[in-house]
């Protein structure tokens, strides 16, 4: 049924040492929509994201897709179910090409092991060019062919966080989670960053955007959930949030 | 930009189905270089016996540590997993091959091939607890492998004949021809090498070797890629088992012999030596690695009692100066002359 939530956080808490990083967090995602996470620093945001991901085991809640409960399912499980994620700092790899950091992105689709790779059987070879061509068209909507065979440690910051993008892309998820993509993107990089996210949303993938810059949360989300203190403050339309006093006194008004 | 659908699932049958999807050839004309060195590199192996005759001996053990250095690249290499004990399937192999052809008249092929299975199963077991280590924690507990192989070697006397070995293991035999002479292993293992460095490449420039590259670099974040981290750990470190495990039963049947010094603490510490010295994540690495350390102790008779010291200082330069090993640094230095 469509009334299911393609992702359903519900009541998410955790605590570090003494520290309550997150607690009774619930918000859900449908398919095909878009939300935005944003907090100040410290909020929670990463570590509600960490949970989703099986990264970090919740003290309490559960995580669920497809009105599956998926808490504590190992993180490699999830690709294959449809969902992907970007790390706050780029996390690529660094020996790697540009298009080979994106060929991983859906290496979760392929099937050859050591034996297949090592005695070089069609299907190795016709999973490789499935990659490379799902890899160079996901290079060319990102801008990025001209990186393409350099490797992924010489590349600026900047791009590095967009290679990230497209490696998530290339894994076909249902939902992208993306742990502040904008960080270290000017304005021109965070604009185009911008059109490819609508771009995105628009081919139905669902996305989940921890984000501190608000021009790009504003253009984004459809619904903006707002985190202070490991807590819930606000849930709603980038105009609800916008309006709400907490909100205003928590985080928008430093800023507005 | 705008004319290309993004990917959504449904573009998932490209991957799977493998219908025609959009690509081009990667690396234009760098993609013939590969064969048409390889092609040379054998070329000039099967005529080596005939220029360096003196030399064959040197070279059939030369080609059995390159095999076992092979094997380590895919576990330490690329999925950065160190392993300081790889004499254990040396061992497995050696010993187990020599016993199953002396005790019970095995045929000396059927005999590796089995004992290469035995030390899959073997590091399969192992692996799975072993592998959950990082860093130090793992080599330590390698390390811990490579004693226990040794010890066990000399002190179960009554079947792998103590500290002064298993001694008459016959030649190995390949149909009706006897693998007897240096000349004849050298060619056995020239084969042999020549088809374990074929499939490391495949993995090394296939999705398998992206797969342990992203292990290597990053564990948690290649998980959240789709990658069944451990079990890839464990699979280098099966496969890596099997090429040791191969060149042990191989060095047995040369040397129809084998004892624990053979497979030593010491034969451990030098395996790994001869990866970082060459340079890990390449084919050329390993052969250069195990041609300088197995080459050393034969610039003379004075000089091997300085062996060791010699392979330690020679070790600490390259590593302190040259972390990429002697190849990894030339191919560095030959790409910085090619872009200026
Ligand atoms: N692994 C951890 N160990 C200890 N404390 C942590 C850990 N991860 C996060 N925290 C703490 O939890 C709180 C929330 O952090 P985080 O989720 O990273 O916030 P945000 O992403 O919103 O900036 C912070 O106080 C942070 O110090
Ligand atoms: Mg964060």
């Amino acid at each position: 049924m469509s009334d299911t939530p393609l992702l359903e956080v519900r009541s998410l808490s955790r605590s570090f040492g003494g520290v309550q990083a997150v607690s009774g967090v619930s918000f859900s995602v449908r398919a095909g929509s878009a939300r935005a996470v944003i907090g100040p620093n410290g909020a929670g945001k990463t570590t509600v994201l960490d949970m989703v991901t099986g990264f970090t085991r919740p003290d309490e809640g559960e995580v669920l897709l497809d009105g599956r409960d998926i808490t504590g399912l190992p993180p490699h499980r999830l690709p294959g179910r449809g969902l992907m994620r970007t790390f706050q700092s780029a996390r690529l790899v660094p020996l790697l090409t540009v298009r080979e950091n994106v060929m991983l992105g859906a290496h979760h689709f392929t099937r050859s092991g050591f034996l297949c790779d090592g005695l070089r059987l069609p299907r190795a070879r016709r999973e490789a060019r499935a990659l490379r061509g799902r890899a160079a068209a996901l290079l060319d909507f990102l801008g990025l062919t001209a990186f393409a065979d350099r490797p992924a440690a010489d590349l600026p910051a900047g791009a590095q966080r967009l290679v990230e993008v497209a490696r998530g892309l290339a894994g076909g998820p249902r939902v992208l989670l993306l742990d502040e993509p904008a960080a270290g993107l000017d304005d021109t990089e965070t604009a185009e960053l911008a059109d490819v996210l609508r771009a995105v949303h628009t081919s139905g993938v669902a996305l989940v955007l921890i984000e501190h810059n608000i021009d790009l949360v504003m253009k984004v989300g459809e619904r903006i959930l707002v985190l202070d203190a490991g807590r819930v403050i606000a849930d709603g339309t980038p105009a609800d949030v916008r309006s709400d006093p907490a909100v205003i006194e928590a985080y928008l008004g430093a800023t507005a | 930009m705008s004319t290309v659908r993004v990917p959504g699932r449904g573009a998932d049958q490209s991957v799977r189905g493998g219908a025609g999807a959009v690509h081009r050839a990667a690396h234009g004309p760098g993609r013939l270089r590969g064969p048409v060195a390889a092609l040379a590199a054998i070329a000039v192996a099967a005529v080596l016996p005939f220029v360096v005759p003196g030399w064959v001996g040197l070279l059939v053990v030369v080609g059995v540590f390159f095999l076992v250095v092979l094997g380590l690249d895919l576990l330490t290499g690329l999925s950065g997993q160190v392993s300081l004990g790889q004499t254990l399937f040396m061992a497995l192999g050696g010993y187990g091959a020599g016993l199953l052809t002396l005790r019970l008249h095995w045929p000396t092929a059927l005999a590796t091939v089995v004992m290469a299975l035995v030390s899959a199963l073997v590091a399969a077991g192992l692996g799975t607890t072993l592998l959950r280590l990082r860093g130090y924690y793992l080599a330590l507990a390698t390390l811990g492998l490579a004693v226990i192989t040794e010890s066990l070697a000399s002190g179960l006397g009554d079947l792998t004949g103590g500290p002064s070995g298993l001694v008459a293991v016959p030649s190995l035999q390949l149909g009706g021809w006897t693998v007897f002479s240096d000349r004849a292993n050298y060619y056995v293992l020239l084969v042999v090498c020549a088809a374990g460095a074929w499939f490391v490449a495949g993995i090394q420039r296939g999705g398998t070797g992206r797969a342990l590259s992203a292990v290597a670099a990053d564990t948690p974040a290649a998980a959240m890629l789709g990658i069944d981290t451990a079990r890839y750990k464990t699979r280098a470190f099966v496969a890596s088992a099997v090429f040791a495990s191969v060149a042990g039963s191989l060095y047995t049947f040369y040397l129809r012999f084998i004892s624990p010094d053979v497979i030593g603490v010491t034969v451990a510490f030098s395996v790994v030596i001869m990866l970082a010295l060459g340079g890990s994540r390449t084919l050329v690495g390993p052969l250069l690695g195990a041609l300088v350390l197995q080459g050393l102790p034969q610039a003379g008779q004075t000089f091997s009692r300085w062996e060791p010291l010699v392979a330690g200082i020679v070790l600490i330069v390259v590593m302190t100066y040259f972390p990429r090993g002697l190849w990894g640094t030339a191919k560095a230095l030959a790409r910085r002359r090619s872009t200026p």
